[in-house]
C-alpha cells in the first residue's frame, strides 16, 4: 500500500521545484544584466559600429532605428555631435568597468586589511581604526568624492582614488566584525596553542574565512562605484569630454531631452542594468556563501 | 614520580561591569578561586563539575590564553607565566589541547593534510623536509584510524567522530607531553565515543602521555580517569585517586553529584532526595562554604569560615567542615 | 488494571524529499504509549527518533518532509486524516511538546507571565486577567517555581537554564494534554538540574496519569525515567519491550553493544567495547539491515534483507535474524 502512496507523490516534487531551482541555484538574471557589460568592457573595440568619439554632425540628432526617421546603422541614434550612441554606450561600459573594478579592489586592500588588524589586535589599534572609519562614515560618500576629486585633479586614475578613500570603510566595519567573531572560533585559539605567529593566524585561518564575505561586499560595492563616478562625471569633476562616459552621456544630453530623449535614456538604463546586476548577484552570492543555506 | 604539572593556589578574576554609564562599577567574577593540584607524568587527571565551576577557566590559564591574577602554574618546575617568548614556542610544543567541538576546531578553508601538518611546519618547519612532514602527517592520520586518502578532504566532508579523530591527530603530531581534553567525546554519539576514548588511551600508553581532561560525564571520567578533582564555584571541593573518590565520596557535593548521575541500570531507587537550587552567581559568591546553602548538613561554621582541602586519607582529599572540623560537631 | 493506549503509531513512514535524493527519516516505526506510561525512543544523532515525534504532531518541516504513510492514532482518531486547523486544536491541548533548547524556545521579549498565560488565551479564556493570573501562578507552582508571582514579572534572560525549561513544562501542561513529548528535555542541563527537572517530569505525570514520550540519546535517563523503551537506528525500530527487558536481556545485537560501550558509573576502570564504523548515511543506506556493516554477529542474509519484525517471549519487539 505504502509503496504506491511513494511512487505517485515522488513525481511531481521533481517538477515542480526544477524551474525554481534553476532561477536558486544559477544567477540567471544578475549574469543577464552583468555580462553583457563586461564583454563589452573587456571586448568593446573589437565590435564598434562607428568609432564612438567621430564627430559627423550631418546626422546629428539621429533618433534610434525603431523609430520613424531613424537609421539601422545607427541602432540606438546618435547624439547632438551626430556620434553614433551604441558605439558610445560600448566605451563607457570600457570606463566605468576600469574605474570600479580597480576602484572597489583598492578600497578593499586598504578596508580588508585595515578591518583584520583592528579586528583581531582590538584594544588601542581597534580603538583608532574604528573611530576614523565612524568620522569618516559621517560625510556623505558624494560630497567626499566630490572633494577628493576636486583637489587630486581630473582623470581616471583620479577617480580610482577617490571611491578608494571613501568606499575602505564599507569593508573594515564588516571585516572587523567577522574578524572578531572568528578570532573566538576554536580553530583560532587551537593556532594559538600550537604556537602560530599572528601574521600566520591573520593569513592561514582568519583570511580563508573572510573570502566570502568580500566577494559579496566588493559585489555589492561595485554597483555604488558605477553609480558613485556616473554621479561625479555628471556634476563635472569626473571624467571630462573627450572621454567617454556613461555620465557624461547624460549630462551633455540632458539639453536635449525634450527633442531627443535617448540620449540620456540609454546611458541611464545601462547604469541601472549594471547596478541592479552587481546588486542582484551579491545577494546571490550571499545566499550561496551562507551556511545556513548550504546545508540545504 | 614528578609532576609534569603543578597548578598552586591558581586564582583568577574577570572584571565586570555591572552598572553605571559614567560612573562604572565594576565586579570581580571569581572563576578560579585558590585552586592546587598536581599532574603526574602518565597519569590521567580528570576535573569534573557543572557549567560555571570554572573548571574551562582552568584549561585556558594552563594553555596561557588568559593572564594568571594570581598563583602559580609550574610544567616540568617552571613557571609558565615567567616564560620567555622562545621559551612559550617551546611550551606550546609540549603542551596541546583538544576542544569539545571538533567541528569548530578544524578551519573549515583548509584540507585535513594542512590542519594535521600545521604544528610540525610551525615548529618544526625549519628541521624537517616536506616530504618528512607529509610523512609523518600520514603516519598520525593512520594512527587514530582513518584512511589516508581522506588528507585531501575538507572537515566538513567528515562525520563527527572523524573530525575529533582529525583533531587528536592535530593535537599528538608534536609528541607533546601534557594534553589537556575539554569535554573530548560530549558531543559525540555513543557508540563513536567509546572509539574515542579507546583510541585516546592507547594513544596515551604508546606515546606516554599525560592527561588532563575536563569533563561534566561522570561515568566517563570514572572510566578514563587515574586522579580526578571535584570543582564546585572555582575551587576543588574533593580531590584524589578516582576509585578511592568514586568508591567513598566524601563531600557533600560530590555525593549528590553521583546520586545525581542517571545509570542506565532499570530499576535502581533513587535513595538520595535531588539536590536543591542551582549553583551560586560567581560574582556573588556565597560566603564560608560555597556550597552551604545547598547542604543538608549545613551549619553556622560553614556560613562563616571557609572550609580548607584537607587530607583525610592518603590519596583522598576534602573541603568540608563537617568531615574535617570538630566545631562543626560542636555547633 | 487495564490502561488505555493513547497513542498508536503504526507502519510511520516519514521520508525527505532532497535534491540529493530520499531520506528515509522514518521508516516504517510502530509502538504504542498507554495512560500514564512513559516510552523512551532512544538512538544516536539522526535515527529519526525527532522526525517521529514531529510527525506525531504534525510539524515535519515542509516542504522536503514528508508523512509518506502509516497512522498515528490518537485516542482512537487518526492524526493523519485531521485538517490542519483541526490539528492546531489538538496540539497544546492534548499533545504538548517540551523541546531541547530552553533559550531559544522562549521569546526573550516578554516576561514568562506573559508567555505562560499564551495556552489560556488560545483557550478562549476570557481576558479579566486575574483568573488568567491564578492559573499561571498555579501551574508554576505545579513546575516548581519558587515565589512565582514575583518571579513571572521577570524576562527569560533573568532565569537559569534550569527554570528556563521548568517554564516550558509549565507552558506544556497548562492545558493538562493527555500526551507530553519530551524531546532530549535535559541536554542542554547539568547533571544535578537534570536530576531536579526529571524528578519533576515523573511527578508531573504521576499527577495527571499522562502518557509520556521520552527522546534521548542518553540510556542512563531512559532507564531512570521509563517504563518501556524503543531503540531506533537509521529510522528503524530495531528493539522495543520493557526496559529491563531491553537493558538487562538485550535481543538486537545492536542493543547489546550500546549497552557494552557505555562507561557506566561503578564499574572498574576497562577498555570500553566499541562499535565499528560510524551510523550510515540515510542516503545511502547499506541493503538488507541497516546494522549489518557494524554489526559482530552479521550473517550473509542481513546483507540482503531486511530482517522481519520478531515477537519475543518477554513481550517485547525486534527485528533480527538472529532471532528467526
Amino acid at each position: 500500500m505504502s509503496q504506491t502512496v511513494k511512487t505517485e507523490q515522488d513525481q511531481p516534487i521533481g517538477k515542480t521545484f526544477s524551474f525554481m531551482f534553476v532561477f536558486k541555484r544559477y544567477p540567471i538574471i544578475p549574469a543577464l544584466c552583468l555580462l553583457p557589460v563586461i564583454i563589452c568592457g573587456i571586448f568593446g573595440p573589437l565590435f564598434y559600429p562607428h568609432d564612438p568619439t567621430m564627430m559627423n554632425l550631418g546626422s546629428a540628432l539621429k533618433p534610434p532605428a525603431f523609430l520613424p526617421g531613424g537609421e539601422f546603422s545607427y541602432f540606438l541614434g546618435t547624439d547632438h555631435m551626430g556620434r553614433d550612441l551604441l558605439s558610445r554606450l560600448i566605451e563607457g561600459a570600457r570606463i566605468s568597468l576600469l574605474i570600479s573594478v580597480f576602484g572597489v579592489l583598492l578600497s578593499g586592500l586598504i578596508g580588508c586589511s585595515l578591518g583584520m588588524l583592528a579586528g583581531y589586535m582590538g584594544g588601542k589599534a581597534d580603538e583608532v581604526i574604528m573611530r576614523v572609519v565612524d568620522a569618516q562614515m559621517s560625510i556623505p560618500a558624494i560630497l567626499l568624492t566630490i572633494l577628493l576629486a576636486a583637489a587630486l585633479g581630473v582623470g581616471v586614475t583620479t577617480i580610482i582614488v577617490a571611491i578608494s578613500v571613501v568606499f575602505w570603510t564599507g569593508y573594515a566595519r564588516v571585516i572587523r566584525g567577522e574578524t572578531v567573531s572568528l578570532k573566538q572560533r576554536e580553530f583560532v585559539v587551537l593556532a594559538k596553542v600550537t604556537g602560530c605567529s599572528k601574521a600566520r593566524i591573520l593569513i592561514r585561518h582568519i583570511f580563508p574565512n573572510l573570502i566570502s564575505t568580500i566577494t559579496v561586499l566588493a559585489t555589492l560595492q561595485l554597483g555604488r562605484a558605477i553609480l558613485i563616478e556616473a554621479s561625479i562625471t555628471f556634476l563635472g569633476v569626473g571624467l571630462q569630454p573627450p572621454d567617454t562616459a556613461w555620465g557624461l552621456m547624460i549630462s551633455e544630453g540632458r539639453m536635449y531631452m525634450a527633442t531627443a530623449w535617448w540620449i540620456p535614456t540609454f546611458a541611464g538604463l545601462a547604469i541601472m542594468a549594471t547596478v541592479l546586476g552587481s546588486n542582484l548577484m551579491g545577494d546571490w552570492l550571499r545566499d550561496k556563501f551562507d551556511p545556513k543555506l548550504r546545508q540545504l | 614520580m614528578a609532576p609534569v604539572l603543578e597548578i598552586k593556589s591558581l586564582v583568577k578574576h574577570f572584571l565586570f561591569v555591572t552598572d553605571g554609564v559614567i560612573l562604572r562599577k565594576y565586579k570581580m567574577l571569581k572563576a578560579v578561586d585558590g585552586v592546587s593540584f598536581s599532574v603526574d607524568k602518565g597519569a590521567c587527571f580528570g576535573i569534573a563539575g557543572e557549567s560555571g565551576s570554572g573548571k574551562t577557566t582552568i584549561s585556558r590559564l594552563i594553555l596561557l590564553l588568559e593572564k594568571i591574577t594570581s598563583g602559580k602554574i609550574l610544567y616540568e618546575g617552571k613557571d609558565i607565566s615567567k616564560l620567555a617568548r622562545k621559551d612559550i614556542l617551546w611550551y606550546r610544543m609540549r603542551v596541546q589541547t583538544i576542544f569539545q567541538d571538533a567541528a569548530s576546531s578544524l578551519n573549515p578553508r583548509m584540507r585535513v593534510r594542512d590542519i594535521v601538518s600545521e604544528p610540525l611546519e610551525v615548529q618544526l618547519g625549519k628541521t624537517l623536509t616536506k616530504k618528512e612532514i607529509m610523512e609523518r602527517t600520514e603516519e598520525m592520520i593512520r594512527l587514530v584510524g582513518l584512511p589516508t586518502d581522506k588528507l585531501a578532504n575538507y572537515p566538513h566532508e567528515l562525520s563527527g567522530g572523524q573530525k575529533q579523530r582529525v583533531a587528536i591527530a592535530k593535537a599528538v603530531i608534536l609528541h607533546p607531553a601534557l594534553v589537556i581534553l575539554d569535554e573530548p567525546v560530549s558531543a559525540l554519539d555513543v557508540s563513536i565515543r567509546a572509539q574515542i576514548l579507546n583510541l585516546l588511551s592507547d594513544i596515551q600508553a604508546q606515546q606516554d602521555l599525560t592527561y588532563l581532561i575536563i569533563a561534566h560525564d561522570l561515568a566517563m571520567l570514572q572510566h578514563v580517569t587515574t586522579d580526578i578533582g571535584v570543582m564546585y564555584l572555582g575551587k576543588i571541593v574533593e580531590t584524589g585517586k578516582t576509585e578511592n573518590v568514586f568508591n567513598e565520596p566524601l563531600h557533600p557535593y560530590t555525593k549528590a553529584l553521583f546520586a545525581a548521575v542517571p545509570w542506565p541500570v532499570p530499576g535502581r531507587v533513587k535513595k538520595a532526595p535531588s539536590l536543591k537550587g542551582e549553583i551560586g552567581n560567581p560574582l556573588d559568591p556565597p560566603s564560608g562554604c560555597r556550597f552551604h546553602q545547598r547542604c543538608e548538613y549545613a551549619k553556622r561554621i560553614c556560613r562563616e569560615a571557609e572550609p580548607l582541602l584537607v587530607e583525610t586519607r592518603p590519596g583522598h582529599s576534602v573541603a568540608c567542615h563537617k568531615i574535617n572540623e570538630p566545631l562543626w560537631r560542636a555547633s | 488494571m487495564t490502561q488505555k493506549i493513547i497513542l498508536a503509531v503504526e507502519g510511520l513512514k516519514t521520508y525527505f524529499f532532497t535534491r540529493a535524493g530520499v531520506v528515509k527519516a522514518v521508516d516504517g516505526v510502530s509502538f504504542s504509549v498507554k495512560e500514564g506510561e512513559s516510552l523512551g525512543i532512544a538512538g544516536e544523532s539522526g535515527c529519526g527518533k525527532s522526525i517521529t515525534c514531529l510527525s506525531i504532531v504534525r510539524l515535519v518541516p515542509q516542504p522536503a518532509g514528508r508523512i509518506i504513510s502509516g497512522k498515528i492514532l490518537f485516542e482512537g482518531q487518526d492524526l493523519l486524516v485531521k485538517k490542519e486547523k483541526e490539528m492546531r486544536q489538538w496540539r497544546g491541548k492534548r499533545i504538548s511538546m517540551i523541546l531541547q533548547d530552553p533559550l531559544t524556545s522562549l521569546n526573550p521579549c516578554y516576561t514568562i507571565e506573559n508567555q505562560v498565560s499564551e495556552p489560556y488565551k488560545i483557550e478562549g479564556l476570557n481576558n479579566g486577567s486575574n483568573n488568567i493570573r491564578k492559573k499561571v501562578i498555579n501551574v508554576l507552582k505545579r513546575v516548581r517555581i519558587p515565589s512565582p508571582e514575583r518571579r513571572m514579572r521577570d524576562y527569560p534572560f533573568q532565569f537559569s537554564g534550569g527554570m528556563r525549561q521548568r517554564v516550558l513544562a509549565a507552558i506544556a501542561i497548562a492545558r493538562d494534554p493527555r500526551l507530553l513529548i519530551a524531546d532530549e528535555p535535559t541536554t542542554s542541563l547539568d547533571v544535578t538540574i537534570q536530576d531536579q527537572f526529571l524528578r519533576l517530569l515523573k511527578d508531573m505525570q504521576q499527577q495527571t496519569n499522562m502518557g509520556l514520550v521520552m527522546i534521548t540519546h542518553d540510556l542512563g535517563i531512559v532507564a531512570e525515567t521509563c517504563d518501556r523503551v524503543a531503540i531506533m537506528y537509521a529510522g528503524k525500530i530495531v528493539e522495543r519491550g520493557t526496559v529491563e527487558n531491553v537493558f538487562l536481556n538485550p535481543a538486537h545485537p545492536y542493543t547489546e553493544a550500546l549497552m557494552e560501550a557505555l562507561p557506566k558509573m561503578g564499574s572498574k576502570r576497562k577498555r570500553l567495547f566499541q562499535i565499528e564504523g560510524e551510523p550510515p548515511n540515510l542516503l545511502r543506506l547499506p541493503g538488507g539491515c541497516s546494522f549489518w556493516p557494524r554489526c559482530h554477529k552479521a550473517m550473509d542474509i542481513c546483507q540482503t534483507q531486511s530482517p522481519p519484525v520478531i515477537s519475543l517471549k518477554n513481550g517485547g519487539e525486534a527485528s533480527c535474524w538472529l532471532l528467526c
